[in-house]
């Protein structure tokens, strides 16, 4: 009977033991965040047969809605979480740990062919608003600037819209696009065209400008001198445990930092 | 090694305690703020690093010129290898001095968020952090921050929503009748509050002087400063299904849109209720309400009643308009002190042998218009009339017409109010409407004035006379002065 009930123990215990070992996790949110986790999953499977990673976009927001409605393991987000979604997090007994994964900054860009290269935060705000509308009003040829933004739900145009246009609107004619690869495509195809992407999206395709002087880049972001950067997170429920902390891990690796720099973000070291 | 690196960790986090709980002691003991003590102690720190780190250069020259000079023999030779043994030690020193510097930031991080930029700045003016990890550091710091004060912040929604209100009121009343006038000084406090603990549903508490009587909150300083008592005068939950429709039970504000005529100010309807507006204008309220209780339903008495009204405009004047229809059952037949118990029965209605005659299932129609302004000054026009479709004898309506000027409420703004009324005495139960009007109750007539003064914001004095007289054989004639000063907070 003893040993009845010795092996139902042991069997229950084993049958916890592997319920509860973790074999997939899911990572939802920013758009600007999606390429790193997506090879940085791929690398991690590799090195960690058996695993599964599910990696989705949505945009900032809805990663940190999901986080918040436990349907997924990782909030990606190009933000931080604001004070509300904090709030909604705890009253829903979400413990949210920020895990810093890269830093990345917003390079504005514009078609290559435009001879302006360097403009302020405030003359951005002026275009992005309508105050300025011409390329001849900031010393350039006579060509109507065609405004390309992010769309509102992007952790992208939050971080814009904090930094630069201070939660003044962008005028109603703009082009409101879904991702950063859609306002490479029309800057790099309308003369006129400013748009702003993240550092990883910069390419010979379009020009970035400099931002009050300064030029978008690993050193200037490091430094804290380029305006318009941020930080790339990953947010967990607690601190990250068993695959999740091993994924966090990874991606704050060496090989995973490989990862972020190939992508186009600036290496957290 | 790993296990030293391990005992040095914690003994880290073990100083990083020690030092938290000492700062916390020397912060009660007013020696100094939290920052302040910190910032000195880790400045400390650095000086001695940046001696220390002075010294170790100087020696390295010293070695260089000595080898440059051939003076260097075995021993030093040795000494340079276990340098370079302690650079790497030095290393693993690095991580864990990185790792103490972590979670000492982390006891600390509630205390003083904004001198951790300061520190961080010179671990890296330092060289003890790369940039990139002084960044890491700082941001995941400042979000820890961010949190602990958004834990903070999180109080429950019923809190969080909570709403106190209420008003007291001084009084000087006068009455002039027979057999001899009367004066009394009165008081009335209201005080209660009201709570959403969740989108849909509202809970309303609200406590008041005065005594069983439902028609009045009044206290009447008297007894030889006797103290006075306190009563429940609402307690309810209200529970809204969207914007439009709401059900509420409990003892509650009057659903219904209504003027003194039928309705005493005073009252706070008992039971379930519901309230529905449509966006057209047009709205419905109703409720079943019981009046006594003794012990059978069959014959516990109660009323119920029905309204359906439009709120609009007419001509861009808001106007109102209400259609009420209220019931009783199980009063009939029985005795007044039967139905209304520890409450008031009111004067007027006729009572044979004790007992109330009939039922009351009154029609009752209610009107305000604004129809303009004087100088700004709102004028709303108001007039209520209602007729007993159950009484058994002729005297079953009652009608009320008068006007009110302005609205006194900010400092410096004044009301004037004037109706006539006409109650006869079975158009209504005499335990519902107005207690002041001609002693209270049904069977009288006459006219009431009232002027009111902001003396400041959400505070007024006011004069009221009621010229009340009898409308039937037997009910005397009664003019009240009252003088109020009211606040309300």
């Amino acid at each position: 009977m003893k040993k009845i009930f010795l092996y139902l123990v042991l069997t229950l215990c084993l049958t916890s033991f592997v319920i509860a070992q973790e074999k997939s996790i899911i990572l939802q949110g920013s758009t600007t965040v999606f390429p790193v986790a997506q090879r940085c999953a791929e690398e991690f499977i590799k090195e960690n047969p058996g695993v599964s990673i599910s990696v989705r976009g949505g945009g900032s927001g809805v990663g940190i809605s999901a986080l918040i409605d436990k349907v997924c393991d990782i909030a990606n987000s190009s933000r931080p979480m604001k004070k509300e979604e904090l709030k909604t997090a705890i009253s829903k007994g979400i413990d949210p740990k920020a895990n810093v994964i890269a830093n990345d900054a917003i390079s504005v860009i514009v078609n290559p062919s435009n001879p302006i290269s360097d403009l302020t935060l405030s003359q951005i705000k002026d275009i992005y608003t309508g105050k300025i509308s011409n390329w001849k009003e900031l010393g350039g040829e006579n060509q109507k600037i065609v405004v390309v933004s992010r769309d509102t739900a992007s952790g992208t145009f939050e971080c814009f819209n904090e930094i630069v246009l201070k939660n003044e609107k962008v005028k109603p004619d703009a082009l409101m696009q879904a991702s950063n690869q859609a306002i490479v495509n029309i800057v790099k195809r309308t003369e006129g065209a400013i748009g702003y992407v993240g550092l990883g999206y910069l390419g010979s395709d379009v020009k970035a400008v400099k931002v009050n002087g300064i030029y978008p880049s690993k050193e200037t972001v490091l430094n804290g001198t380029y305006p318009i950067s941020r930080v790339l997170f990953m947010y967990t429920n607690g601190t990250p445990k068993g695959l999740v902390k091993n994924f966090i891990d990874f991606v704050k690796s060496k090989k995973g930092q490989e990862i972020v720099k190939e992508e186009g973000f600036v290496p957290l070291e | 090694m790993g296990r030293n690196v391990i005992i040095l960790f914690f003994l880290i986090l073990l100083l990083a305690f020690l030092l938290k709980l000492t700062i916390s002691y020397l912060s009660k003991r007013k020696i100094g703020t939290y920052p302040e003590i910190i910032k000195n102690m880790l400045l400390k720190l650095f000086k001695s690093s940046s001696i220390e780190k002075n010294a170790k250069k100087e020696v390295k020259k010293n070695k260089k010129a000595s080898r440059e000079e051939g003076l260097l023999d075995k021993d030093e030779y040795k000494n340079k290898s276990l340098e370079k043994t302690t650079k790497k030690g030095g290393k693993m020193k690095r991580k864990v001095l990185l790792a103490g510097i972590v979670c000492f930031l982390s006891f600390l991080v509630s205390s003083f968020a904004s001198d951790v930029d300061l520190l961080i700045q010179k671990l890296v003016e330092k060289g003890i952090l790369t940039s990139g990890e002084a960044q890491t550091i700082l941001v995941e710091t400042q979000e820890e921050v961010r949190k602990e004060e958004a834990k903070e912040r999180e109080v429950p929604k019923w809190l969080d929503t909570m709403k106190f209100s209420g008003d007291a009121r001084l009084r000087y009343e006068m009455e002039d009748k027979d057999p001899v006038d009367r004066h009394r000084g009165r008081i009335r406090l209201r005080y209660g509050f009201e709570t959403k603990p969740n989108e849909n549903t509202e809970i309303g508490v609200r406590v008041a002087t005065g005594s069983s009587d439902q028609k009045s909150t009044n206290q009447t300083l008297e007894d030889v400063f006797s103290s006075k008592n306190i009563w429940l005068d609402k307690a309810y939950i209200k529970y809204s299904f969207n914007k439009y429709i709401s059900i509420f039970g409990g003892k509650f504000s009057n659903p219904f849109i209504n003027t003194d005529l039928v309705w005493d100010g005073d009252i706070t309807p008992e039971g379930i209720a519901f309230q529905t507006k449509f966006p057209v204008g047009v709205f419905i309220n109703g409720g079943f309400f019981p009046l006594q209780e003794d012990g059978g339903w069959e014959s516990d008495p109660y009323m119920t009643g029905i309204q359906v009204g439009y709120s609009g405009k007419i001509a861009s004047r808001d106007f109102k308009i209400a259609v009420a229809y209220y019931m009783t059952e199980g009063i009939e037949g029985r005795t007044t002190a039967s139905v209304v118990g520890a409450g008031s029965a009111g004067t007027g209605n006729t009572i044979i042998g004790g007992n109330y005659i009939a039922e009351y299932k009154p029609i009752d129609v209610v009107f305000e218009f604004y129809p303009f302004e004087i100088q700004g000054v709102p004028v709303k026009l108001y007039a209520d009339y209602v007729k007993n479709t159950e009484s058994e004898f002729d005297k079953d309506t009652g009608y009320e017409i008068g006007f009110t000027v302005g609205k006194a409420k900010k400092k410096g703004t004044w009301e004037f109010d004037y109706n006539y009324r006409d109650i006869e005495r079975d158009c209504v139960p005499a335990f519902l409407n107005d207690s002041d009007f001609n002693g209270g109750g049904t069977g009288s007539k006459g006219h009431k004035f009232g002027v009111k003064y902001a003396i400041n914001d959400n505070s007024t004095a006011g004069i009221t006379y009621i010229v009340g007289e009898g409308n039937y054989v037997g009910r005397g004639d009664v003019n009240t002065l009252q003088i109020d000063y009211v606040v309300n907070f």
